[in-house]
Order: C-alpha cells, then sequence, then structure tokens
C-alpha cells in the first residue's frame, strides 16, 4: 500500500499530544503521552514496520471525515450500497475526577445504515519502531508491553494476537456501537470498571462539551468563521497543556519535497511560531493560552542560553537540548529521508525570535493582562542583549544552514523587539534607558532602510548585499515598520507577487538564489507567506486582490479545514501536519482583511 | 466446459471453522471465548461443524462469560436453537456482574433473531433494577435496541 497523501489525514488530541487519522480510519502517527514522546504508531514514516491502529468497515469503500461541529472529534465515515459506518475518535480532556491524566484514544464505532462488518487491527511499534514488544491478550482486551511504555486495548469483542498486533472482526446492527479504548497503563491510574462502552460514552460527552465550551468563547464574528475557528480549535491542540508550550506541528519528517531531505522534526516549541500564535489566541479573545505561554515563556527567560537570553525553540516540558538524530531504519513519508528526530537548528542564532516574543508580550500586555515588574526585568534583559547584538549575522527566520547572513527580517524584528520594549515602559512608565532604547531602534531603522532596500530592484532584500527576494519581508507593514501604502512596501509586494508567487501561492524565497539552505532540492508554497501576502495586501487596501489569493488559499486547505506547512505544485500538502505557523497566519489574514471589508464587502 | 472456481471455505480472520472449533477446546478461557466469536461471525455456512461445538460450550464450559459468547453465537448460527436463547437468559442471572451485563448486551444484539422472547424480556426489564450500575445501563441500551428493532416486552 503506497503511503496517503498528507492531506488525507484528520488529528484529534488531547493537549498533551495528537493522533493523525486517516480517511480509511487508520491511525498512523502518534507519539504517547506527549508531543515529544517516541512514537507508538508511525506507519506516516514507514508503513510496513512504524506501526498503525486501525478501524475501518469491510465492503465500504467509499471515505469521509468530518468534526462534529465546533470540537476536535473527529468522525470517519465509509459508505457504500450495502450500509454506511462511522467511527468516531478523540482523545478525552482530562476527567476532573481522575487523580492523574490518563493518557487514552477513544474509537467509537457505529453502524449507521444497513449491517456493518468492521475490522480492527491494533499494531502498535515502540519508540518509533525501535523497540520490540509482547503482546498477550486480558480479560478487558489485549496488553501490548514494551520496557519503555505499556498499553491496554480495551476491546468488548475478543481479540486475536497476531504478529505483534491485535485483531478481530465484528458486525454491528443499525444503532449499535461498540467503542475501543488504548490507554496507556499507568501507575495510579483509575481502574475503572465500567465497560468500555460506557465509559467511552461519558467521555465523548465530557469531550465535546469541553471543546463547544473552549470554542464558545471565541469573540470572532466575522468572514470564514468556520475556518477561523477550526483553525484556532487546531492551535489549540497544539498546546501542551502542563506547560503552555506550543510545537510547531505534531509531526516530524513530513518532507518539504516528496523524496526531498528537508525533513524536520517540529515537536517542540519554537519561539517564534508559539508568539504568533499567542497572538492569534489574543485576536480570537483566548486569554488563557495566551497566559499559559507567557509564564513558560518568562522561566526561560531567567534560564539563559548559549547563544543568547533565549535559544529558537525549546522542549514542550522547557528542556534546552534537543539532539537531532536520523532514525535511519525508517524508510521515510514516500521515500523522503532521512527521517529525524530531535532538531540540531535549536543553538542557532536567530535574532528575530525577539521581535516575535516582544510583540507577543506587548499584545499580551494589551488584550489581557498588566506585565509585572519581574517579568519586565527578564524583558529589558533580552532588549538590552538585542540593543548590544542587533547588528550581528545570524541563521534567520529560515533557519539556514548554509552560513550566517544580515537578514532584513531578522534586523526588522529586533527593531519590533525595541519598539515594543518603548511602547511598554511608556505605556506604564516603566523604567527603561530610553534615550539608548530609541537611538538604537531608529539605527536598525535607518540600516534597514540604507542596506536592505535595494534601489535597482526596488524591494527589499533577504539580506544585506543580496538581491534575492524574501517573502518573510511582507510583514513590514503588519508589524507597522512600515506604512502599507508607502511606495518601497508597494514596490516590494509587487516584486514579491511577480517572482515569488504561483497560482497566488507564496514561495519564501528563490531556492538555488537566495541565501543557501545548505540543502539540495526543491520544496512548495509556504502557507504562512500566502496568508502573509493576503494581509498585506489587504492593509495596502487591495482589498480584491488580496480577498481573491485568500479565498484560492482556502481551497488548499484538506477536507477539515486542516493545513500543512507548505502546498507543492498540484496542491498537495508538504511538510510538517498541521502546522500552527499556518493556522496563525490564517486568523490574521481573515481578521484583518474581515475588518478592511468592513460589513457590506 | 470449466469447471466454475471453487468459493473460499468460509473463515474467520482467514481460518476455517475447524480451526476455531478446535480452540473451542482450549485450556484457556480467553481463546475460547474468542473461538465462539469467530464461529458466530462465520456463521450458518459452517453450521454443521459448529453447532455442536457451540452447544457443548453453552452446556458445559466451566467459564460463564465464554458460555454466554458461546450462546450469543449459536443464536446467529442456528437462531432456531432454544439453547441459545437459554444460555443468555443463564448469563442474564449469573452472579458475575460483567457476565450479566455481556448477557444483556448479546440479547439486544442478537435478540430479534430469536424465537419466543417474552421470558428473556422480563429478564432484562429486572436488569433495570440490578445492583450493578453498568448492568443497568447495559439492560437499557438493550431494550431500547430491541425496541428501535421492534421488539416489544409482552403486554
Amino acid at each position: 500500500m503506497s503511503d496517503k497523501p498528507i492531506e488525507s489525514y484528520g488529528i484529534i488530541g488531547d493537549m498533551h499530544t495528537i493522533a493523525l487519522v486517516g480517511m480509511d480510519g487508520s491511525i498512523d502517527w502518534c507519539c504517547l503521552p506527549h508531543f515529544d514522546s517516541p512514537s507508538i504508531f508511525a506507519a506516516l514514516l514507514d508503513r510496513r514496520k512504524g506501526g498503525s491502529f486501525r478501524i475501518h468497515a469491510l465492503g465500504l469503500e467509499r471515505n469521509k471525515q468530518m468534526y462534529l461541529p465546533d470540537t476536535n472529534v473527529l468522525v470517519t465515515r465509509f459508505l457504500g450500497e450495502a450500509g454506511v459506518g462511522e467511527v468516531v475518535d478523540f482523545m478525552p480532556v482530562r476527567d476532573p475526577t481522575e487523580p492523574a491524566k490518563t493518557h487514552q484514544i477513544v474509537r467509537v464505532v457505529r453502524a449507521i445504515r444497513g449491517s456493518v462488518r468492521f475490522r480492527l487491527d491494533c499494531t502498535p511499534a515502540f519508540n518509533f519502531a525501535r523497540e520490540p514488544h509482547d503482546v498477550r491478550l486480558d480479560p478487558r482486551g489485549a496488553v501490548f508491553e514494551a520496557d519503555c511504555a505499556s498499553f491496554s486495548l480495551i476491546s468488548r469483542f475478543p481479540l486475536r494476537i497476531r504478529g505483534g498486533g491485535a485483531c478481530c472482526e465484528f458486525d454491528l446492527d443499525p444503532g449499535e456501537s461498540t467503542t475501543f479504548i488504548l490507554r496507556q497503563v499507568q501507575d495510579g491510574a483509575r481502574i475503572d470498571l465500567l465497560e468500555a462502552r460506557l465509559q467511552g460514552e461519558a467521555a465523548l460527552h465530557r469531550t465535546v462539551e469541553f471543546w463547544r465550551d473552549w470554542i464558545g468563547q471565541s469573540t470572532y464574528h466575522g468572514r470564514w468563521r468556520e475556518m477561523v475557528h477550526r483553525s484556532a480549535l487546531v492551535l489549540k491542540l497544539l498546546t501542551f497543556e502542563p506547560t503552555g508550550a506550543i510545537v510547531a506541528a505534531p509531526t516530524t519528517s513530513l518532507p518539504e519535497e516528496i523524496g526531498g531531505v528537508r525533513n524536520w522534526d517540529y515537536r517542540y516549541c519554537w519561539l517564534r511560531d508559539a508568539a504568533f500564535t499567542v497572538y492569534a489566541f489574543l485576536r480570537l479573545g483566548f486569554t488563557a493560552e495566551a497566559r499559559g505561554f507567557m509564564e513558560w515563556l518568562q522561566a526561560r527567560c531567567d534560564e539563559g542560553s548559549p547563544v543568547g537570553p533565549l535559544q529558537i525553540m525549546y522542549g514542550i516540558d522547557g528542556r534546552h537540548e534537543l539532539p537531532e538524530e536520523d532514525l535511519t531504519h525508517l524508510s521515510g513519508y514516500r521515500g523522503s529521508l532521512p527521517v529525524r528526530v530531535g532538531n540540531a537548528a535549536s543553538h542557532q542564532l536567530q535574532l528575530d525570535i525577539y521581535g516575535e516574543v516582544l510583540d507577543s508580550i506587548y499584545l499580551f500586555d494589551k488584550y489581557a493582562d498588566q506585565i509585572s515588574y519581574d517579568f519586565w526585568k527578564s524583558i529589558r534583559r533580552l532588549t538590552d542583549w538585542v540593543i548590544d547584538h542587533w547588528n550581528r549575522a545570524d541563521e534567520g527566520i529560515w533557519e539556514v544552514r548554509g552560513g550566517r547572513h544580515h537578514f532584513v527580517y531578522s534586523k526588522l524584528q529586533c527593531w519590533v523587539a525595541l519598539d515594543r520594549t518603548i511602547r511598554l515602559a511608556q505605556k506604564h512608565s516603566l523604567p527603561l534607558d530610553m534615550a539608548r532604547y530609541v537611538e538604537t531602534r531608529n539605527q536598525i531603522y535607518e540600516t534597514i532602510m540604507q542596506e536592505g532596500w535595494d534601489p535597482g530592484r526596488r524591494a527589499f532584500v533577504q539580506h544585506f548585499g543580496s538581491e534575492e527576494l524574501d517573502a518573510a519581508n511582507l510583514i513590514m507593514p503588519l508589524v507597522f515598520f512600515i506604512a502599507p501604502t508607502d511606495p518601497r512596501m508597494q514596490q516590494t509586494i509587487d516584486r514579491i507577487m511577480d517572482e515569488l508567487v504561483s497560482d497566488s501561492l507564496v514561495y519564501r524565497y528563490g531556492i538555488g538564489r537566495a541565501a543557501s539552505d545548505g540543502l539540495s532540492g526543491e520544496e512548495g508554497t509556504f502557507n504562512m507567506c500566502t496568508f502573509w501576502l493576503v494581509e498585506a495586501l489587504a492593509r495596502a487596501n487591495r482589498l480584491e486582490e488580496a480577498r481573491f489569493i485568500f479565498e484560492k488559499m482556502l481551497t488548499y486547505s484538506n477536507h477539515l479545514g486542516l493545513y500543512a506547512e507548505e502546498t507543492g505544485p498540484a496542491g498537495e500538502a508538504l511538510g510538517n501536519f498541521p502546522q500552527a505557523f499556518t493556522h496563525m497566519g490564517l486568523i490574521s489574514a481573515a481578521f484583518n482583511l474581515d475588518r478592511r471589508l468592513g460589513r457590506g464587502g | 466446459m470449466t469447471t466454475p472456481p471453487e468459493s473460499p471455505p468460509p473463515a474467520y480472520l482467514g481460518e476455517p471453522a475447524s480451526t476455531w472449533v478446535e480452540l473451542l477446546g482450549s485450556d484457556d478461557p480467553l481463546n475460547r471465548r474468542l473461538a465462539a466469536h469467530a464461529l458466530g461471525m462465520i456463521g450458518p455456512p459452517s453450521a454443521a461443524e459448529s453447532v455442536p461445538a457451540l452447544a457443548e460450550a453453552v452446556a458445559n464450559d466451566p467459564a460463564s462469560f465464554v458460555r454466554c459468547w458461546a450462546s450469543a453465537a449459536l443464536a446467529r448460527v442456528e437462531p432456531g436453537d432454544v439453547r441459545a436463547l437459554e444460555g443468555l437468559r443463564a448469563a442474564m442471572r449469573d452472579e458475575a456482574s460483567f457476565v450479566r451485563s455481556l448477557g444483556a448486551w448479546f440479547l439486544g444484539r442478537v435478540g430479534p433473531r430469536l424465537p419466543d422472547l417474552d421470558d428473556a424480556m422480563d429478564e432484562l426489564d429486572r436488569l433495570l433494577q440490578d445492583e450493578d450500575s453498568s448492568v443497568r445501563v447495559e439492560a437499557g441500551v438493550a431494550l431500547r435496541v430491541l425496541r428501535d428493532k421492534n421488539v416489544r416486552p409482552r403486554a
């Protein structure tokens, strides 16, 4: 069986981890108990060895997927002449009566029309299919045991052990349902003697209520509300509840080019991505998530790192070390190698993170809670460092591995860092060496205007001394560095639309022309940049162009409204999936475009 | 003239009824439960082989939950066999709550195939007052399922 398209998956999760569920009812990716734990299902990265948990209806060949409205409860449907069956998948949120969080996947199987025969195959492969395990029958189902973890599969139907997995077939008449629960065997977890079906129904009810209550807090009432809310639900799933960290995506090594080498592990908290996500949450009125991240961030501010006060990414528990390793025993998604876990970019110097972090703090202060004095002291430590280091070359937002440059985007975000610090100080009369800050901020501004602007190309360029474009510069008016109608910005937008846009979709830079990322091959268009283009156009009152591109971009989501990092030339999803950056971009673009279109647009 | 290809023998998870009949004699009750389920899934096409084995399990298996599974399987293979319904009624009176719950669940599932359900429906009604909450819930669900399938308790 060939690998399924990336966009054919839906996701479920519990703010500790996420599972990817295919249209065929197969869970092909899940790391338990946490986002960055080793996988137990990784068929996404190796169909033969990776492990999966599939439930599907036999003889019903057409598949559909949907979410129960306003939830992250996924329904996979099987349709045919003979009947209709459904699998309702979810990961329960924590039951307040539980002494400890139970990590589990619940799969409720139903026959809707006709008598439906279902087949279940659960074949975990522990630790990215590196660790052997035993499987044995148990009165309630089966137990899978490895040195690193144990999981039980609770099933009302008797299971048969086959290889390292368990399987069964069963018939359901219309209106009948049964529930399977895969749960981690934990010390201290509640031993509940209720049947799985009864537990599952209670958990389903609780989980549906949780998601509806959560999304009900949204203050967004503009156009494209369904897509905006789906994006918010994705972002919420990407938050790690115990610490407030936000992962960039729940997967590793889904390629930016099929068969290519740009395969990265995104199961960590990038400050850039998380800071943008906080902005999206605040835009929609979700302050608790922003507050959780700020607490996590403040702890990082006080720790330091080898490359500055902050490093670009951390583990979701705040750990600094994310050693990169190639999993050479896995065949990779459609042969895309290497499969990586960990991320060697964690110690790169990327100066832009300070701007993104300070902007999120500024917005948090504006829309949620006023920052504390202790946090202010941490902030000043960050921005004092920026004053001393903004003129260094770095690896930039795209994490190039081919050498440092003076990236315009990095300088721009240093300007943002100082600008927002100044604004905070002025707003709350906080102590700050204002003259020094203003002088440096202005110096950065002039430097960008002189060295980042190419008068021949009539565009802002990727880095000083380069003639190449970079779609990241589309953010300039979004952070109020430059007026959206300023001729320099208009001309930059036009150049980017001429050179980096294909069928409304935006490449982040010209591979082979811009700064080398140290890797061979191509990549798709970068979804976040497409949404930045929409927003830049909207702010420049080029509303017709903005709306057309935005609405076209909506057609590139998958059947559930989910996006990967990139979109390929045939409209296929590329890169890790789903990606916070993209969904944050959608929210921001929708919000600002809707506002400018006004009521009648 | 060519001989039409023979259709594969009825099977469950790729194994024919004979394999499951043999497993029904296993020392492990979990395997016997699996075997009973498998024979029920294979159904009438292997009745000649499976009915005697299932009837024996209904009558004599030492584990009450296996007897219950065998009863349900027998109801699928040979719905007119009174031993199936008797086995399910016995399950609903079992001392173990999970077996009573199982019996109720099965009655909801296979009940419409069975003749003379009245006494069994009375058992199900009685389980609505069971001391165990999961039995009560299961009995309620079974009654609803049967109602949906137009099986009514006697007036």
